[in-house]
């Protein structure tokens, strides 16, 4: 059903999948708010093998001014994958592909910030993927979070993000690149927490509706060890030893 | 002030008991925490606010800033932010001012830098004053020669050309260079 064929045993009969994990174990995750210094908020993730950085700037005036809503601010969000990110050279001119993300994101993050009290004004995240190894949406989405919570822009709640999917007909958390190319199902969900809200859900894939379920609920589980990982960063920073 | 680290969607209060300040808002139940920080409960007001260590680049009520003026329209001009109470800022959001109460021919002329208060958000502006003695012009240079002013009154005289302007100056006029903000 759905993945393609493949030599490669993405799940094995102990229940290990391709890289060594267990189903609902997520890959190595590593987040630091702040490290740009003329960016007003900023965050690093290192998720698995995925290596991201955001930069945040605003609220600021809007430029071209026509695209500015007297009502709220607008949320600005550009996805871009390196050249050097995937293992051939990736052109960096943008694709359909990260216009999609971008707008994606864009959509994910929009019910957590409050712009309201900044009408006229522009928030904008440029997210960069310096190496991807599969969901890379996930990772960004949940850096760019954090990287508008140190920028100090009011927020409904943080966007934690984490795919579940479906590999040899079993449910797992954090589909990696070989999972996502030869599985069966991607699911990349971003969640928050606190409001117990769901601002991102993607279908890549055929599921059941009891696979669905599960498959949420794993994700939702994901989302709330990564969310874990977004409030250490932030703590790290503003009441730790992480300044910068 | 409490000491306990807080993250945006963190409770901080039930609504019946307190209201939502500064960085922080309800959700019809409770009060919730906008950004990180540390609570500041003010109980005799009741309201329940978030301090956050980093400015944004839009001015409260009450801030003093400078900026460039932008547009001079027949009642009011309009000022590009520079500063927000003394720190720069690179947001550049822009302030509307109104000069109808003002009798004067010239309040201040486009590139001018000024200094405001704000008074007000309003209808998705932001409103600012000049009608205070350290508030209004800081540096300008003559319209006709482009050469350096000196202060007469309320007004202004070129040292070149001596051609006499009228605007509304502030009391710190020229004790600042801005020539760098100008460039």
């Amino acid at each position: 059903m759905g993945g393609r064929e493949s030599e490669l045993v993405l799940l094995d009969e102990n229940g290990i999948r391709c890289d060594g994990r267990k189903v609902d174990e997520p890959r190595r995750i590593m987040i630091k708010a702040g490290g740009l210094k003329n960016a007003d908020g900023s965050a690093y993730i290192e998720f698995g093998d995925n290596k991201i950085l955001v930069g945040v700037f605003g609220p600021r005036d809007v430029h071209p001014k026509h695209m500015s809503n007297t009502d709220t601010g607008i949320l600005r969000v550009r996805y871009h994958m390196e050249p050097f990110s995937v293992t051939e050279r990736k052109n960096p001119a943008p694709s359909r592909r990260e216009i999609e993300i971008s707008k994606v994101i864009k959509e994910a993050l929009e019910p957590a910030v409050m712009l309201d009290k900044f009408p006229r004004t522009a928030v904008d995240v440029f997210i960069e993927v310096l190496q991807a190894d599969g969901g890379t949406r996930c990772a960004a989405l949940s850096a760019a979070s954090v990287a508008l919570a140190d920028a100090g822009i009011p927020m409904r709640d943080l966007v934690a993000a984490c795919a579940a999917g479906k590999v040899a007909d079993t449910v797992i958390l954090d589909v990696n690149n070989e999972e996502d190319q030869a599985g069966q199902a991607d699911m990349p969900i971003g969640y928050m927490p606190n409001l117990e809200k769901i601002t991102l859900l993607q279908l890549d894939g055929v599921l059941t509706p009891e696979e669905y379920k599960k498959c949420v609920e794993t994700g939702i589980n994901g989302c709330k060890i990564v969310y874990d990982l977004q409030k250490k960063a932030l703590h790290d920073k503003y009441f730790g030893n992480g300044g910068d | 002030m409490s000491d306990i680290a807080i993250f945006p969607g963190d409770k901080i209060a039930a609504i019946e008991e307190y209201e939502a300040g500064y960085n922080a808002f309800d959700d019809g139940d409770m009060v919730r925490a906008a950004t990180v920080g540390k609570m500041d409960i003010d109980k005799d007001n009741r309201v329940a606010n978030i301090k956050h260590p980093k400015m944004l680049s839009i001015p409260k009520a009450g801030d003093i800033i400078i900026g460039t003026v932008a547009a001079v329209m027949s009642s009011m001009i309009a000022v590009t932010i520079d500063y927000i109470n003394g720190k720069p800022t690179t947001s550049k959001v822009e302030c509307v001012c109104s000069t109808r109460n003002i009798r004067r021919k010239n309040i201040a002329l486009v590139n001018d830098i000024v200094t405001l208060k704000i008074i007000s958000h309003l209808n998705g502006t932001i409103h600012a004053a000049i009608d205070e003695p350290h508030l209004g012009v800081l540096f300008t240079k003559c319209r006709k020669c482009g050469n350096k002013v000196v202060p007469m009154r309320d007004a202004i005289k070129c040292i070149e050309c001596a051609w006499i302007d009228e605007r509304k100056l502030s009391t710190n006029f020229g004790n600042s260079e801005f020539v760098k903000l100008r460039e």
